[in-house]
């Protein structure tokens, strides 16, 4: 039997929600979160491709991102001071070991993004999809040092259960609901998991890669939605996630519009620039459990 | 724990654009800039499998429309680009469909006589290279493709773009063993690189584009050319920033005659090119002479230099 909607947050009218107060009163928590994927050329499973394989062009064009697009990224992050998030395919990790490392010497987060983005969770098992999430996380673990705590479905694929299964791997915040600017709790068969906003519309595969809007149009959605939450965040903090992914953001004539969004960003201030572990923390410890109580103002 | 990547094939190394490419420019250059047009055949009745690529006529056969304006690029659009590549002494890279050569072989004459590089691209845009197809019908192909390229060339044919950038398992080997020495179709670099085959024969990937080609621009996605001007500048400029003569980068741009082609595109195209050539970093290189480059053949198809 199917479900009919996935029941997994409350609804929390939008006027009367307890204000969200992030470190130094900041207005916005701004989380930049790069997807760092690697795509089989022979996938097990068929149509994980537009063409047959070997797709030539769409296999290369995202190795294009952990050949280029990725380092170009870094030196923009590395000049705005800024430490990423990584939605990571562990398989990376015995892959290419040298773009996770360049990851971690970084000191940016690492969170689980599956193995490969062309085994997707679709049809697993609980137990297959629990023994994905399982050893992506403690292959990631392994090499970094450091607990992963957040996970996003690899290709946004989905199990009714998976989310369940996230706690018991240690993992805290999922990335996968996209449907509010702040965190709220998730429930789950047991313990707890809360999402942290990522980001839907204004992804820079889907606009730019998909889509075929100009890197112009992107950094002025980008802005644009900043300001917005920028403004709004006198009532209360909200979460701007900017989502890429190197072979789209890091193509040779889209770079300059990534140093441009943050550009922007940093010229406003009132920014918390947080990985999405720091904003986890920091809403469990201040906001989770009267949002769980569900804390809201009462109605005029 | 190991730091050497396992890529999930063994066609070429892994390596990042923070490691040596061993790519020199001629005259310490750092950007090259290698410009591929496709003279290409869309039949009336494509296939749909494998599958149809983009520009295949896809309305209800017979689709005259879509036919014909493929065809305006080999009647009309392809002089104007010879034109503004002329005016720039630019040499491109004419990437052939055999089904060409016998149609309009003025045409070739024409490009043949401005200095351009021809490479083969397969039969034509019905007949692509896919999967498991059978080896030795892949050779024929490859065999018979270079040859109708070879007749209408000054030069002995070197290069090779697969149609629609579509490969076989086998397709690498196939090309080295007709002695192929470099392929365009991988567009996971801004550097070449060089590509294993089972005869252990040589074979260069070259750069090749694909998001900033003005098929997929233009026509895909529907840019203005002042959009894609302006991309293709960033670009340039972006590969200008961080190039130096002893790390150089490669932008490729393929250049389309059905769509660069027409008269309400080819100016920005042709002012796009004139600032790309008024800087002092770039040099305009066929396939060709950037593959002979990389592998220290020397580099004698350069027009830019007099």
């Amino acid at each position: 039997m199917s479900m009919r909607r996935p029941d997994r947050y409350a609804f929390v009218p939008f006027e009367r929600r307890k204000p969200i107060r992030w470190p130094n009163d900041a207005r916005v928590a701004v989380w930049i979160v790069p997807n760092v994927e690697f795509y089989e050329l022979r996938p097990a499973a068929e149509k994980r491709w537009p063409r047959p394989v070997p797709d030539v062009l769409n296999y290369s064009l995202r190795d294009y991102g952990n050949r280029a697009g990725l380092w170009r990224m870094m030196d923009v992050l590395d000049r705005f001071g800024l430490r990423a998030t990584v939605s990571l395919n562990a398989g990376l990790c015995d892959r290419l070991p040298q773009v996770v490392q360049a990851c971690v010497d970084r000191d940016w987060e690492l969170v689980s993004h599956g193995t490969y983005n062309t085994q997707v969770l679709y049809g697993m098992s609980e137990e297959e999809t629990a023994t994905t999430i399982r050893e992506s996380v403690t292959t990631i673990s392994s090499f970094s040092g450091r607990p992963v705590r957040g996970f996003l479905a690899p290709a946004l694929s989905s199990t009714e259960t998976f989310l369940d299964l996230l706690p018991q791997h240690g993992i805290t915040y999922s990335l996968d609901l996209v449907h509010d600017d702040r965190p709220s709790p998730l429930r789950v068969r047991s313990g707890r998991l809360i999402s942290v906003p990522y980001s839907a519309e204004i992804n820079d595969v889907r606009l730019m890669y998909y889509r075929g809007y100009s890197p112009q149009q992107w950094a002025s959605m980008q802005k644009a939605a900043f300001d917005q939450l920028y403004d709004e965040g006198e009532e209360s903090g909200t979460v701007f996630c900017v989502a890429l992914h190197p072979f789209v953001t890091g193509q040779p004539h889209r770079i300059s519009a990534l140093g441009d969004i943050l550009s922007h960003l940093k010229a406003r201030g009132g920014a918390w620039y947080a990985t999405g572990s720091e904003i986890a923390d920091w809403y469990y410890a201040n906001a989770y459990d009267a949002d769980l109580a569900g804390a809201a103002y009462p109605a005029a | 724990m190991t730091k050497t990547a396992r890529l999930d094939h063994d066609r070429f190394e892994f390596r990042t654009l923070r490691e040596p490419s061993g790519l020199r420019l001629p005259n310490e250059k750092s950007v090259a800039v290698l410009l591929t047009v496709p003279i290409e055949f869309f039949p009336l009745d494509p296939p749909a499998a494998p599958f149809r690529p983009s520009g295949a006529l896809d309305r209800q056969y017979p689709d005259y429309w879509d036919y014909a304006n493929r065809d305006y690029g080999n009647r009309v659009g392809i002089y104007r680009l010879l034109r503004a590549f002329g005016e720039l002494r630019i040499a491109a890279t004419a990437l052939v469909d055999a089904e060409v050569v016998g149609e309009y072989p003025e045409m070739m004459r024409a490009v043949g006589a401005a200095g351009w590089e021809f490479a083969a691209s397969g039969i034509d845009r019905g007949a692509l290279h896919y999967g498991d197809m059978p080896p030795a019908d892949e050779a024929a192909r490859v065999a018979k493709a270079l040859s109708a390229v070879q007749s209408v060339s000054a030069h002995r044919v070197t290069g090779w773009q697969s149609p629609a950038q579509s490969e076989s398992f086998g397709t690498l080997d196939v090309l080295a063993e007709a002695g192929v020495r470099w392929v365009s179709d991988w567009v996971n670099d801004d550097v070449p690189y060089e590509v294993k085959t089972s005869s252990g024969k040589g074979l260069t990937s070259v750069p090749s584009s694909f998001e900033l080609s003005d098929r997929n621009a233009l026509f895909q996605h529907d840019f203005t050319v002042d959009e894609y001007k302006s991309q293709v500048i960033d670009a340039f400029e972006q590969l200008c920033r961080e190039a130096t003569p002893a790390a150089p980068r490669v932008l490729p741009l393929a250049l389309t005659p059905w769509v660069s082609g027409y008269p309400h595109r080819i100016g920005a195209v042709r002012e796009m090119l004139r600032e790309i050539a008024a800087s002092e970093s770039a040099v305009f290189l066929t396939c060709g002479a950037l593959a002979d480059t990389f592998e220290g053949r020397g580099h004698s198809s350069i027009m830019k230099e007099d």
